[in-house]
């Protein structure tokens, strides 16, 4: 009889939040299947029935330390919608203008702090050197401009917000700033430095992309439809229209995001509390779609910033139809996208009315629902509320990155494990490849399940009897 | 002597927000005395902090703990550590922050740590009487200790 065994990866580091691999071996050590999971739940969408719709953009940017802003955005358009209101062009410019330091603060996050250590250092390399640490031992002068363009998009969100982390600036109806003069141009001394340095990160990937093409291009890719919001077909970050790309690169269907429910489905499987979204018309699993910079890259047909846009030309050359499915990729896309938004603030801080106190309006309509979707660093993020007539919340529902993303990470996982598991003795290059993979989508499991956590790896390995006959714990 | 004080923890969990609280407190002292001083504050230590360092003379690091110290407080010269709780970016410690520093080429102040032992941990917004008699007593101890190694 075949005796099975579950490896288990428990909780995954260097993400946002924690989640759990469990790979299933048979005797021979040949991998049956490989999961991710999500254990956690936090229920924002169950304990904040009963509050005031007016509330959410301060209540909900809790679910996450990394990427408060975008809550706070997508919950600030879904109250202008209940309000039934368009807010001011000066408010809408501060609102992105925040939103880009989010963008640009949370890449430089995952890119220099969180991933480039296994990039540069090599996934083999020793657990205690593979981190910003080792990244800064053996590059100090990159490790150095990774934090520094971290700090100027904290920097944004601060002046605008009052603090890095869980910024209060929009309101619904507008947002409750301006910028000053002397603001916008501290800001925009620092854009030429900023620009240098996420070039030279993009051409740092294109060189390690380059020099393993082949595993890079097999690692962890999967098949999937891609989505992103995007607006006259440029890449758009903060407004426009959903668009879903089949994997080929045909427009499946474009879509205003207030009828996201036309077209996403959730699928749920008991094993973990991430649901599985999906395009309706193709159903589970065939409609399931990425999300995130490498989406994005492949939903939009343009980047409608100077630099980005030839960055983004040069991309599109990687396959024939200009669609990238490659994982590892998303490190590359990510960075292309970090370089517009330096030239998204660098273009609001140039136009007048960015300093414009035309800040707000107000309306006393109350809509029955209203509907925010932005895209948040990790992919499209949507919250959508019902109120009764007092403007009190009676239902919500939000979908977040990180789930739009859960069957390629599952998938992906499982073809790493495939490929590099052949046996019971795994070296820790292996794990931290699984890692990877995750580590790869930048997800915030925080948001996903609406939960916070840190602990440090664990490994399991267990027999099909429950048997634990391996425990691995780092950190 | 140009100092930075950098106090970080949740002012939300009671105790834990002496960190913030009192890093205003010991760099307002600092300025009457004629030394420019300035502040850090933050709900944890990241990364970037590590940039903050430069061209000080002196960092001072202020903080909760749940070590309970024989006299409320610790005032003690942090040293490089490059070990880092967990192998995430929540765990920052001051001394990994100066070994982060270090490893990127910046000039190193010296780097103090005043930890004020904490008794409440739970929400709210105020310190406990316990505690912040504890940091009152810690800063009369800050005073001596400067006095003593850098006057």
């Amino acid at each position: 009889m075949t005796e099975v065994y579950k490896l288990e990866i428990n909780p995954v580091t260097r993400i946002e939040g924690h989640g759990k691999i469990t790979v299933m071996l048979d005797e021979a050590g040949e991998v049956k299947e490989a999961r991710f999971h999500v254990t956690q739940y936090r229920g924002f969408e169950v304990f904040t029935k009963g509050r005031d719709f007016r509330e959410m953009p301060v209540i909900t940017p809790r679910i996450c330390g990394i990427c408060p802003v975008s809550h706070h955005l997508a919950s600030a358009k879904a109250c202008d919608d209940i309000l039934g209101v368009t807010i001011t062009p000066a408010a809408h410019k501060l609102r992105e203008l925040m939103h880009m330091g989010q963008i640009v603060q949370s890449h430089a996050l995952s890119f220099f702090h969180l991933s480039s250590p296994d990039i540069l250092l090599g996934f083999d390399a020793p657990v205690k050197i593979r981190n910003v640490v080792g990244l800064a031992e053996r590059y100090p002068e990159l490790a150095k401009k990774g934090i520094l363009l971290r700090k100027f998009g904290q920097e944004i969100i601060k002046t605008l917000g009052g603090k890095k982390v869980h910024p209060w600036h929009s309101i619904p109806g507008g947002v409750n700033r301006s910028l000053t003069p002397q603001e916008r141009d501290n800001i925009v001394a620092q854009i030429p430095e900023m620009k240098s340095i996420a070039l030279e990160a993009i051409k740092l990937i294109k060189g390690y992309l380059e020099e393993g093409k082949e595993e890079a291009k097999e690692f962890a890719t999967v098949e999937t439809a891609y989505m992103g919001l995007v607006r006259d077909g440029n890449l758009e970050l903060y407004d426009g229209n959903i668009r879903i790309k089949a994997p080929r690169g045909r427009i499946l269907d474009e879509f205003d995001p207030k009828d996201y429910l036309k077209y996403i489905g959730e699928h749920v499987e008991p094993w973990s509390y991430l649901k599985f979204p999906f395009y309706k018309s193709l159903g589970f699993p065939h409609g399931s779609y990425r999300v995130g910079p490498l989406a994005r890259l492949n939903a939009a047909d343009n980047i409608d910033t100077p630099q980005a846009s030839k960055e983004y030309a040069l991309y599109k050359q990687i396959t024939d139809d200009g669609i990238v499915p490659y994982t590892l990729y998303y490190h590359y896309a990510r960075l292309i996208e970090a370089l517009y938004g330096i030239e998204r603030i660098e273009q609001l801080l140039s136009d007048p009315e960015i300093t414009s106190s035309d800040l707000r309006v107000t309306s006393k309509e109350i809509n029955p629902e209203g509907v925010g979707v932005i895209e948040a660093p990790r992919g499209t993020l949507i919250h959508h509320y019902w109120v009764n007539e007092s403007g009190v919340i009676t239902k919500v529902n939000l979908i977040v990155a990180t789930g739009h993303n859960n069957y390629a990470m599952n998938k992906g996982v499982e073809a790493v494990a495939k490929k590099f598991i052949k046996g019971r003795d795994i070296p820790e290059g292996v794990f931290n490849r699984l890692e990877h993979v995750i580590r790869a989508y930048d997800p915030c499991l925080s948001c996903s399940t609406h939960a916070v956590g840190k602990m440090p790896l664990k490994l399991e390995l267990i027999s099909s009897a429950g048997e634990v006959i391996k425990e691995v714990v780092r950190g | 002597m140009n100092v930075i004080v950098l106090g970080y923890g949740n002012s939300f969990r009671r105790d834990d927000g002496v960190g913030q609280r009192g890093a205003y407190v010991i760099a307002e002292w600092l300025n009457e005395i004629g030394h420019e001083a300035t502040t850090w504050v933050g709900h944890q230590l990241l990364p970037e902090v590590a940039l903050e360092l430069e061209g000080k003379d002196l960092a001072i690091f202020v903080d909760a703990s749940v070590d309970q110290y024989s006299d409320g407080y610790n005032i003690a010269e942090v040293t490089s550590s490059a070990d880092i709780d967990g192998l995430n970016l929540h765990t920052c410690t001051p001394g990994w922050i100066k070994h982060l520093a270090a490893q990127m080429g910046i000039d190193m102040p010296k780097i103090v740590m005043v930890s004020v032992s904490g008794v409440d941990f739970d929400f709210g917004e105020s310190l406990s009487c316990i505690c912040m008699e504890r940091f009152n007593k810690a800063l009369e101890g800050f005073k001596k200790y400067f006095t003593d190694n850098f006057c």
